[in-house]
């Protein structure tokens, strides 16, 4: 293997390393000067994990590395910035989070959304918990992570000691500026239901009839929603009615006055 | 960096991309060594699901389904890298599906080689390795290409006033 390369893998590893090591210490910084609700513990707790293995197995990737054929080599080098990429990924939710705390989110909202989820026994099954993440772009979002968990799980088997992404939470990301909008527990519990959709399986029993609605026009028959099927399908479609049938079910069981907690 | 969202279409060329290069080191190692992992055992298991990817739209759906690794081939466009691949290893692309089986036999051959009976599977390992080496390639190139954009539909949903309006 000519030096070239080998050098070439080992300043990719060494920026991998500082990379990750930065990551560390935005978020352990972060942790220390905000308050943060407790329900968002897990992810952190991934993210703080999943930077220190990849900061080892920069190193580690390393050793040997003179006597390895010139394929393996070069083939480390495309992990590592495959790696450095996904850093770049978590990051990019790691961000959001480290921004949704306490004071900035619509704190008794979430204690209500976890109430519910744990009154519901499917989701109480799956110690579903809700957490907030803040959203740059003007939207309101449920963040789907089945591809950063099959991602992760690729890690596992790439870089030693790389956690699990903590499957049982619900991440739901809305605009910082509508914090205070009266609406926002409609919104996030539509949201909140995307998440469900995906987990139970409510598609089974029900989608095929929204679908067959939807697609007859009755009486989902709009523009937008036509619009809709047209852009993204027709499953996505029969979440996207059952999350404003769910907006309006659970709107009527919302208490007026929304429970607190005092923290310590 | 980006504070915009990465697109879900990001992290599954990643994922690609990941295990094509992590399956060629280990695929290296076990030429060198005649060591047979368990990462390199799940990895062949996990590449013959790669494998068995037809290219009508239907029956993606259905593995997709079926396989919770979907991260590995969410996309009609992650099965079209796979005929690319062959014709970049000198395989035509009329004859993708014919190599795939091939391919697939030998992973199974590698996944079946027991103590030091490595030799007839070295020359398998070596075909397997070429052609990820080219498939991982490809993936990064496609994740480089599909960059840092704006959310996709899907992932969203309306804002209130939308909503209303």
């Amino acid at each position: 293997m000519d030096n070239t390369l080998a050098h070439r893998v080992r300043s990719e590893a060494k920026s991998v390393r500082r990379l990750a090591g930065s990551l560390e210490n935005y978020l352990r910084r972060n942790l220390a000067f905000r308050r943060h609700p407790s329900e968002l513990k897990p992810l952190f707790r991934f993210y703080a994990s999943a930077f220190m293995s990849i900061r080892k197995y920069g190193l580690l990737s390393i050793l040997d590395i003179d006597k390895k054929d010139e394929l393996y080599a070069r083939n480390l080098l495309k992990e590592l910035y495959t790696v450095k990429r996904i850093l770049q990924l978590l990051y990019d939710k790691m961000h959001a989070a480290v921004q949704a705390e306490t004071l900035n989110t619509p704190y008794p909202i979430l204690l209500y959304l976890n109430k519910l989820c744990s009154s519901i026994p499917a989701m109480k099954a799956q110690n579903v918990t809700v957490g907030f993440l803040t959203a740059q772009p003007m939207m309101y979002y449920h963040y789907p992570m089945e591809k950063v968990i099959a991602l992760s799980d690729l890690l596992r088997l790439t870089i030693d000691g790389f956690p699990a992404f903590p499957t049982s939470l619900a991440l739901v990301g809305y605009p910082y500026t509508e914090s205070t909008n009266p609406l926002l527990n409609c919104a996030l519990i539509h949201e909140l239901g995307h998440f469900a959709w995906a987990k139970l399986p409510i598609s089974a029993q029900v989608g095929k009839t929204i679908s067959s609605l939807s697609v007859a026009g009755i009486p989902f028959g709009n523009l937008l929603l036509q619009r809709h099927i047209s852009s993204s399908g027709q499953a996505a479609c029969a979440d996207e009615v059952f999350q404003v049938i769910v907006i309006g079910g659970l709107r009527a069981w919302t208490p007026t006055r929304l429970p607190t907690r005092v923290r310590n | 960096m980006n504070d915009r969202p990465v697109p879900e279409s990001v992290a599954a060329s990643l994922s690609l991309s990941l295990f094509a290069s992590r399956l060629v080191m280990e695929l290296s190692e076990f030429i060198a060594t005649g060591t047979k992992t368990d990462t390199l055992h799940r990895l062949c298991r996990m590449g013959e699901k790669v494998f068995s990817a037809k290219p009508a739209e239907r029956e993606r759906a259905k593995l997709v389904e079926a396989d919770p690794m979907l991260g590995l081939l969410p996309t009609p466009e992650h099965i079209r890298l796979i005929p690319e691949a062959c014709s970049q290893i000198g395989v035509p692309q009329t004859e993708w599906v014919s190599f795939m089986q091939r391919l697939q036999g030998d992973l199974q051959a590698i996944m079946g080689v027991s103590g030091d009976d490595v030799g007839p599977s070295k020359e398998a390992a070596n075909r397997l390795r070429r052609f990820f080496d080219a498939l991982g390639d490809l993936a990064i190139d496609q994740s480089r290409e599909t960059g840092i954009t704006e959310p996709e539909d899907e992932d969203t949903t309306w804002t209130i006033p939308s909503l209303i309006g």
